[in-house]
């Protein structure tokens, strides 16, 4: 565990919900509330669970796109450091943790700012879920891909012309391409275009919002071979989020399931797919499509909706819709404990299940 | 074989213009295929030539190109003569002359007004709309002050506070004029806001000054385009009421608002002849009628071919 790129420590993401004429600030949607996650170098780590779940939020409060309300997020530190932090900061004496808190301003990219933020940007990118919502429509494909590049300002004007031709090459497309429209191009090939911009800074972590979602199957299957290359050249460490969870089955290595702002259960790809310990990733599985018509799954169907993030339930958050919920459940909290080796669930009574 | 399809297609690909000067062209030819666009575009063309060329057309007579010469004092209007090409005014104030230089100031009046009005409402509108919250709030209220009020009631209460004249007119109508423009950019730029390509672009590292510049403008502004051009001819009309009504320029300047004001005592004729006076009355209005015309239809056109509902995509 010493070479984590990020880290994500007791990370939340609240809204303010205002009302009345003076916006008085009645209470908070918790998208993210939380949160303890370490990607680890090289890694693909998908993130699943149910639209309003919190996984975007989570990822692009990582980027830095949103606030964090509460939290500490590590961008490459060594763990010798983080974890001292974090000592300095959970200790009791109040000096220490005053030392703490100045020596995470320099480590912690939830404290940055401004200027500060430009290397991060560079190292951190993202691939949106829509390309004809990320791409903008008045530029053409040259500016777009450069503009990481011209903002950064990590070359001049001919290296940036030759890294732009790069990127397209790259990404399965031809010089050709470089002075015309998004609209020109198929949903596929946008994509690719959104994905050579988020490569032209040589990132090291991409946080994939859901990047096949809203392109047709053949296509998916192009773009996430893409990925999966991509990520093997470059060394790349992805953050895959995604409600699909055959997509994340086929790139990640680890996946980490999310349920009203929180990580409940989190392992390796096999360890979720065949060890399953929490009742809401087995619903989740269940849920999977089989291609079979002789096959006869027993399917979990969850009663009710996702609880209003805006008041969780009491305890455990999956209780209400818990078949197996006991009394524990609806009074305390459970924790991220290890089941087995790096495989960790949030229930308080994975054991017997 | 295969090669040669490569190598034509590159040939192509060389001759071909640049994408931006191709989508310029699409515009326009789209523009230009609706006849009311062309009518419009013959109308305010025609009065452009009439502004740049009034000191051939009409060559002024005194220090003030803008004070109309008049011939003798007497009262009533003449009619259309050779000395006086579309007839005189009371006073004998040449209507002809009256047209061609209220032309290159109704061109003053409004590009002007609407140019200051388009700077502070794009300005404020982006503040608004870019940073929300406080800085939101104050600019949002300040507007709908200005629209509490009836538009020609505050003019007029502030043309009278600054001082009569055509500068104070000027002034008023960029005070009064902005909110419009700020409203529809802030609109328009709280929607783009949630884009992700604003968010790619954040991501990427871009400063607030670039979105705003580079992603938010180029994709807004069109709408406020539109209305400003609309508004041109509004902004003379409404500079020509506050003239007839006595606040604008003084009398005998080639303004067609104070042309009207002149022709208010001749609008009906004598007992015998009730239609003497034509001229003082319907030629200044007419001119006016048409400013206004040419611009609402180039404006009209303008929605057709930049709004990005209507177009290809």
């Amino acid at each position: 565990m010493s070479n984590n790129i990020i880290e994500v420590r007791e990370l939340k993401k609240y809204y303010p919900v205002q009302g009345g004429v003076f916006k008085r600030h009645i209470a908070d949607v918790k998208a993210v509330d939380g949160v303890n996650l370490a990607i680890k170098k090289g890694e693909c780590l998908g993130l699943v669970g149910e639209s309003g779940c919190g996984k975007t939020t989570l990822g692009k409060t990582i980027l830095r796109l949103n606030n964090a309300t509460e939290g500490r997020i590590y961008f490459n530190e060594p763990q010798e450091k983080v974890e001292e932090v974090e000592g300095l900061l959970s200790s009791e004496d109040r000096e220490e943790r005053s030392r703490g808190q100045k020596l995470r301003k320099k480590i912690d990219i939830t404290k940055f700012y401004g200027r500060r933020l430009l290397p991060l940007r560079q190292k951190i990118q993202i691939v949106f879920q829509d390309p004809s919502n990320s791409l903008n429509p008045r530029m053409l494909v040259k500016g777009i891909i450069a503009e990481p590049l011209i903002t950064q300002k990590l070359m001049n004007a001919r290296e940036i012309e030759k890294r732009v031709i790069e990127l397209l090459y790259t990404v399965g497309m031809a010089k050709e391409h470089l002075m015309r429209y998004p609209h020109e191009f198929s949903g596929g090939q946008r994509q690719r275009i959104a994905i050579a911009r988020a490569l032209a800074t040589y990132p090291e972590f991409m946080l994939m919002d859901e990047p096949t979602s809203a392109l047709d199957v053949s296509v998916q299957a192009q773009i996430l071979n893409l990925l999966q290359k991509l990520q093997a050249d470059f060394q790349l460490t992805y953050l895959f989020v995604t409600h699909h969870l055959l997509v994340v089955k086929h790139i990640s290595n680890r996946i980490a399931v999310m349920y009203l702002g929180k990580i409940m259960e989190l392992g390796s790809t096999d360890d979720i797919f065949e060890d399953t310990h929490h009742p809401y990733t087995r619903a989740l599985l269940s849920a999977i499509p089989i291609p079979d018509p002789e096959t006869k799954m027993k399917k979990i169907i969850l009663t009710g909706d996702v609880p209003n993030p805006v008041n969780p339930p009491k305890g455990c958050r999956f209780n209400p819709r818990c078949k197996y919920a006991e009394d524990i459940c609806r009074e305390a909290e459970p924790e991220l404990e290890e089941a087995s080796g790096n495989h960790f669930v949030a229930c308080h009574r994975w054991k017997e299940l | 074989m295969n090669d040669t399809v490569v190598t034509e297609r590159e040939k192509k690909e060389k001759i071909a213009v640049h994408p931006r000067l191709q989508e310029f062209l699409f515009s326009t030819r789209r523009f230009l295929k609706n006849p009311l666009t062309i009518i419009g575009l013959v109308i305010i063309i025609l009065f452009a030539l009439i502004a740049v060329f009034a000191p051939l057309i009409a060559p002024p007579q005194g220090s003030d190109p803008y004070r109309i010469p008049h011939t003798g004092w007497k009262m009533a209007p003449s009619p259309p003569s050779d000395l006086h090409p579309l007839g005189t005014l009371e006073q004998q104030y040449d209507i002809f002359y009256g047209v061609v230089w209220g032309t290159r100031l109704a061109f003053r009046i409004g590009v002007v007004v609407v140019f200051a009005n388009l700077l502070i409402g794009i300005i404020l509108g982006a503040l608004a709309g870019y940073y929300g919250g406080i800085t939101d709030e104050i600019i949002m209220r300040i507007t709908d002050m200005f629209y509490a009020i009836p538009f020609l009631v505050a003019a007029m209460a502030l043309v009278v506070a600054i001082g009569r004249g055509l500068k104070a007119v000027i002034i008023v109508l960029i005070i009064l004029g902005w909110p419009t423009y700020t409203r529809v950019i802030r609109g328009e730029i709280l929607v783009l806001r949630e884009k992700d390509y604003i968010l790619a672009a954040r991501a990427g590292g871009a400063s607030s000054l670039r979105i705003i510049f580079k992603h938010i403008l180029p994709n807004s502004i069109y709408s406020v385009l539109i209305i400003a051009s609309m508004n041109i001819g509004t902004v003379v009309l409404t500079a020509a009421a506050l003239s007839f009504l006595g606040l604008g320029s003084e009398t005998g300047y080639a303004d067609w608002g104070q042309m009207v004001a002149m022709s208010r005592n001749w609008i009906v004729g004598p007992a015998d002849n009730r239609l003497a006076y034509w001229y003082v009355v319907i030629i200044p209005g007419f001119v006016i009628a048409m400013f206004v015309l040419g611009w609402n239809l180039l404006g009209d056109a303008a929605r057709d071919v930049f709004d990005p509902k209507m177009r290809r995509r």
